[in-house]
């Protein structure tokens, strides 16, 4: 390891510019210690900055009708906090197991930007804006423009994730699922979210997000057009149809996890369940 | 330059001067000899490196020395001179919860900090909790009776 910087860096201002120089970020490590665990073998560790001292990553805030969670927030503490939508708290507690929950960050697992990222589809689906940091300042954008491929960002070379910014109270009612082969420590074959504002049993809106199904999140506009206005009576009736769009919107792949076939027929399958429960409360 | 880590382990202030980019397991078992605490897969999957991090159960394989700095860590061999160790060893035992053995320190560490927290788990709290815990002996009925006979006997022990 040849780290030329103060690996525990006071400032949001210090990290960037050891960012900048090569200094890979450290938030949980548990993505960190896998995707370096042959060179930490051989001592060819790139160096790294521990983020953990950075107070600008920490804790959640609610702004103007907004929440806004730091970087280093754990998976374990999002799990239970009662300001954030329960959709996020819900899949934060679909993540790995329980020691690896308390590790591991909502930053680490946005930066990781894998397809099968769990807090990726409900951040979708609510509409989530990251904010990023940098010496020159901060900027936010939408996280469907923040995350660029698989395993891609733009965050750029002097930059930090530093929160992610969510609306509250737009949706009353959500929807998630994430299968896979075991509870624990599985990732994720195929999941859904969904976000809704329903009112006297009609969808005003609606977002929805799948995740494992394609190289990025697939979010899905014309099925959430084609709800949009309809009573759950009437999109209950609609089940067939809504399914077939989702097999069309889904880009599914063969690999090591599941196939092509069964990702498609489930991810139908988990928006045909979603309807039926937000029709059968 | 050196530069010094320190910790709190198993209750003593301790430092050491070893490269920030060890991992925890390593420094624990290398360095300070508490080879309790084991390394079975090293891809945080196994839960047989778990030690309690701030009181709240941790992988070692998946953390560097250096994130370790100013915590607070308990191993096994800390948690061995509580008589809450006292009562889950007998009832691991008891239970017939051990065989190999290999998964006992980190199953113990989880339990500890499970009833610790939620002094009454039903069977659906402790097999969540016990869920980043692997076995590859036992079956993990026993580990639950385990766990569950521990609820019954451990009183005010922690
Ligand atoms: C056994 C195991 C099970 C897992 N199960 C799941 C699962 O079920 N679901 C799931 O989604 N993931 C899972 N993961 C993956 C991983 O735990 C998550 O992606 C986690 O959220 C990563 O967070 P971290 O804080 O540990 O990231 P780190 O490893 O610290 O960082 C991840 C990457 O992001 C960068 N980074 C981190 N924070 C920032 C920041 N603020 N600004 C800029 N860059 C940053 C780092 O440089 C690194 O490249 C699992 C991993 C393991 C080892
Ligand atoms: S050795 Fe750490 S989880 Fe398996
Ligand atoms: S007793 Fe052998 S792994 Fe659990």
């Amino acid at each position: 390891m040849v780290n030329s910087h103060n690996p525990y860096p006071a400032t949001l201002r210090e990290a960037c510019m050891a960012k900048q120089k090569g200094a890979v970020p450290y938030a949980g490590g548990t993505d960190f210690m896998i995707r370096h665990a042959k060179a930490l073998q051989t001592g060819q560790c790139p160096p790294f900055i521990f983020l953990n001292d950075l107070n600008e990553l920490q804790g959640i805030s609610n702004p103007d009708n907004t929440v806004r969670i730091g970087a280093l927030a754990t998976m374990a503490a999002l799990s239970v906090n009662k300001e954030i939508p329960g959709l996020l708290s819900q899949a934060c507690n679909c993540v790995g197991s329980p020691a690896l929950r308390s590790a591991a960050t909502l930053g680490g697992n946005i930066c990781t930007a894998s397809p099968a990222g769990d807090s990726l589809p409900p951040l979708y689906a609510l509409g989530a804006q990251v904010e990023i940091c940098s010496p020159a300042g901060r900027r936010l954008m939408p996280i469907r423009d923040f995350i660029s491929g698989p395993g891609t960002t733009t965050l750029q070379s002097d930059e930090l994730l530093s929160a992610v910014i969510l609306p509250v109270n737009e949706f009353n009612e959500f929807y998630h699922h994430k299968v896979s082969p075991r509870v624990a420590n599985a990732i994720t074959k195929v999941s859904l979210a969904v976000a809704a504002r329903i009112e006297n049993k009609r969808i005003k809106k609606i977002r929805m997000a799948f995740g494992s199904v394609g190289p990025t999140i697939i979010c899905c506009p014309q099925i959430e057009a084609a709800c949009t206005g309809s009573s759950l009576s009437e999109l209950l009736s609609a089940v067939p149809e809504l399914k077939i769009m989702v097999e069309k919107t889904i880009k599914p792949i063969d690999d090591h996890r599941s196939t092509a076939q069964y990702r498609r027929s489930i991810a139908a399958n988990l928006l045909a369940d979603c309807i039926e429960t937000f029709g059968n409360p | 330059m050196t530069k010094l880590t320190s910790f709190t382990l198993n209750g003593e202030f301790v430092s050491t001067k070893s490269a920030l980019d060890l991992r925890l397991v390593d420094v624990l078992r290398c360095e300070f000899n508490l080879t309790g605490t084991k390394e079975g897969c090293g891809e945080g999957e196994c839960g047989a490196c778990m030690i309690l991090l701030d009181g709240h159960p941790a992988l070692s394989c998946l953390m560097l020395l250096g994130a370790a700095k100013d915590r607070d860590i308990l191993t096994i061999e800390g948690l061995r001179a509580t008589q809450g160790f006292a009562v889950l060893s007998q009832a691991f035992n008891d239970a017939g919860a051990v065989q190999c053995g290999f998964c006992t320190p980190g199953m113990i560490m989880t339990t500890y900090a499970l009833l610790r927290d939620n002094p009454n788990p039903d069977d659906g709290a402790i097999r969540a909790a016990m869920a980043g815990n692997l076995c590859r002996c036992t079956g993990y009925s026993m580990i639950v009776e385990a766990v569950s006979l521990a609820v019954q006997r451990r009183g005010e022990t922690w």
